[in-house]
């Protein structure tokens, strides 16, 4: 091998050193930002809880049955996992070493179940009844065919399932799905992932709940136009206050909504949308940037952001008849607020404390 | 819970009593845990510490050959002791090459280049712009000091060679340390803790002579005005990025399923 050779080889392998710590980093940004989209979560959590209902039904169901006439079965599986069953009057922390602070076992109630406060459960529990979590809890998962209640800062770390309705105290901690067959009801500074419910609650509901009031609509809306009478760019988009609009809003830049607009079509926006009071919005939201609902509206459609929603009192999303979604990175929503269908947070959900804004 | 698995057991199992059982998930928990970590750390920094000889006895032997085979009849392989008080002496690798002082037309070529490299700095994205720019101004005011200050840059080849050295070494020595502090709190299985140490370690000790030889001829190419910015992209830094990259993708190697 002549110099030259050896010189173009010995730079080809300074290249290649140059080069290798920074082929995993290129593989990751080829990749882009996993993101975990709704519909790609949406079939492991309930899959999970079919597998958890599944499993009770067949190997518990005569535990359960046992342990109503003859009180709590402590045991374990052939793999060594152990498991508590309680019958319809038996308490969980009779079951317990005085000053336990971690439980390990799998447990099953005929009847209620209560978790005692500060208590960590590694398994899953399950409820014929209705469970209770106490304050400080943290539980993984939790099924219950009746009622769930979770108390103030409490935490579920995987899934929660309820036949009936879900209630989460003040500063409670929703990691995961949260289903529930009728309402899901949040306190204030409850933090959540994902949600789904026919009708889910934030925050305490006004007594007087101001739903949108629509007054003197202009019904034809111009979109503003240059000084030389040519339409504009369509960057950015402002509808005054009061007007009816039954149109497809699509911009690249920022679409403002008026007080007491009804728009009938779609919003779609590259940067982002602020809607003021009162707005009706028969349709859906979409944007890039962040999205602020103001007080009292009403979007029948989804939702959508790439970063951060924020929704004022008093807004639904949603009706009963047509359950939707409302999914972003980020959601920040004030009391009040009642969404239909299902509520994503692909990084942090939570409930606003109207008395401390964030 | 695996749904195939079958109950078979049903005891009423009593609470625990003894100072064993009552203490005993700590064996299984956090404490080994860390157990686990100290140990292999220790193995880890006790191999590296006794392979060392063999490790220079590599470079040495690695960095003769490419100079022997890159026809650099300049070119001298320096091996110095570095002591270390209370404690074993320490060698380390350097490449003697003699170099010109830059004249004016050098000076004028690297501050064009420094001036071309900020203007083209300009078309790049947001993340790479600031800091292309930043380099450009540093190759600069390295440039304008070495005319304000003929003498200033008092550096030679070998000098940068050495510290480069000298830097990788102790870098390979503290390895499995900074990989316990980093690494290990996050991953749980020791074999994947030991293959990325060493998977790091002889990606350092593998590059260290390339490297070495690479600066050398760079600097020779383009005069001692590009010892600064080379030793500050492609010098400790580089190093520091090198076992940062690696350990950003170890740290990924996907596990089994969790539940």
């Amino acid at each position: 091998m002549t110099p030259d050779q050896f010189l173009l080889s010995f730079a080809g392998l300074a290249v290649l050193c140059l080069l290798l710590p920074v082929l995993p980093l290129l593989r990751t940004l080829s990749r882009g930002t996993p993101r975990a989209t709704p519909l790609e979560q949406l079939p492991e959590a309930p899959a999970r809880v079919d597998e958890f209902r599944r499993m009770v039904r067949e190997q518990f169901s005569h535990l359960l049955h046992l342990a109503r006439d003859s009180g709590p079965i402590r045991g374990a599986n052939e793999n060594g996992r152990p498991f508590i069953v309680l019958g319809v009057s038996n308490h969980l922390a009779e079951q317990l070493p005085p000053g336990s602070r971690r439980l390990r076992s799998l447990v099953l109630a005929a009847g209620h179940l209560d978790i005692p406060g500060e208590l960590i459960c590694d398994r899953e529990i399950f409820a014929e009844g209705r469970i209770n979590v106490a304050h400080n809890a943290l539980v993984k998962s939790a099924l219950s065919q009746r009622d769930i209640a979770i108390g103030r800062r409490a935490r579920v770390t995987r899934w929660v399932r309820t036949e009936r309705r879900l209630d989460v105290a003040e500063a409670g901690q929703l990691k995961g799905w949260a289903s529930a067959a009728q309402e899901i009801a949040l306190a204030r500074r409850v933090q959540f992932e994902q949600l789904l419910a026919p009708r889910i609650v934030f925050g305490r509901l006004p007594e007087d709940a101001q739903r949108p009031h629509q007054l003197d609509t202009v019904a034809r809306f111009d979109p503003p136009q240059r000084s030389n009478g040519q339409p504009g760019n369509g960057r950015n988009l402002k509808i005054p206050a009061g007007h009816t609009v039954k149109a497809d809003l699509l911009v690249s830049g920022r679409l403002v909504i008026g007080d007491g607009c009804r728009i009938i079509g779609d919003l779609r926006a590259d940067k982002s949308i602020v809607i003021g009071q009162n707005v009706i919005v028969e349709g859906a939201a979409y944007a890039d940037g962040p999205i602020s609902i103001g007080p009292g509206c009403q979007i029948n459609g989804p939702v959508y952001s790439r970063s951060e929603v924020q929704l004022g009192r008093c807004c639904e999303i949603g009706s009963p008849a047509h359950p939707s979604t409302l999914a972003a990175d980020t959601l920040l929503i004030s009391e009040g607020c009642i969404a239909h269908g299902s509520v994503w947070a692909l990084r942090r959900g939570e409930v606003l404390d109207e008395r401390s804004p964030a | 819970m695996n749904t195939e698995e079958t109950i078979q057991v049903i005891a009423t199992a009593p609470p625990p009593r003894s100072l064993y059982q009552r203490h005993q998930h700590l064996l299984h928990g956090r404490l080994a845990q860390f157990l686990g970590a100290l140990l292999i750390v220790s193995s880890l920094s006790a191999l590296l510490w006794h392979l060392l000889p063999l490790i220079y006895r590599f470079w040495n032997h690695s960095l003769g050959q490419l100079i022997t085979n890159l026809a650099l009849e300049d070119a001298r392989l320096i091996t110095s002791t570095i002591i270390v008080p209370a404690w074993s002496n320490l060698e380390a690798a350097a490449i003697s090459l003699p170099l010109t002082p830059p004249n004016l037309a050098d000076l004028a070529s690297h501050m064009t280049g420094a001036g071309l490299l900020y203007l083209l700095a300009g078309y790049l994205h947001a993340p790479f712009r600031a800091p292309l720019r930043l380099l450009a101004v540093f190759h600069g005011a390295c440039v304008l000091f070495s005319l304000a200050l003929p003498d200033g840059l008092a550096y030679s080849v070998e000098d940068h060679t050495r510290t480069l050295s000298i830097f990788t070494q102790g870098l390979l020595l503290l390895l499995p340390a900074v990989m316990a502090c980093t690494h290990y709190i996050v991953e749980r299985s020791n074999e994947r803790r030991i293959l990325a140490t060493l998977l790091i370690a002889t990606y350092l000790i593998a590059a260290l002579p390339i490297k070495l030889l690479a600066h050398a001829l760079l600097i020779q190419a383009a005069s001692n005005l590009a010892m600064p910015t080379l030793f500050l992209v492609f010098g400790p830094a580089f190093d520091i990025l090198a076992v940062t990259a690696l350990y950003a993708w170890a740290v990924t190697w996907r596990h089994g399923p969790q539940y």
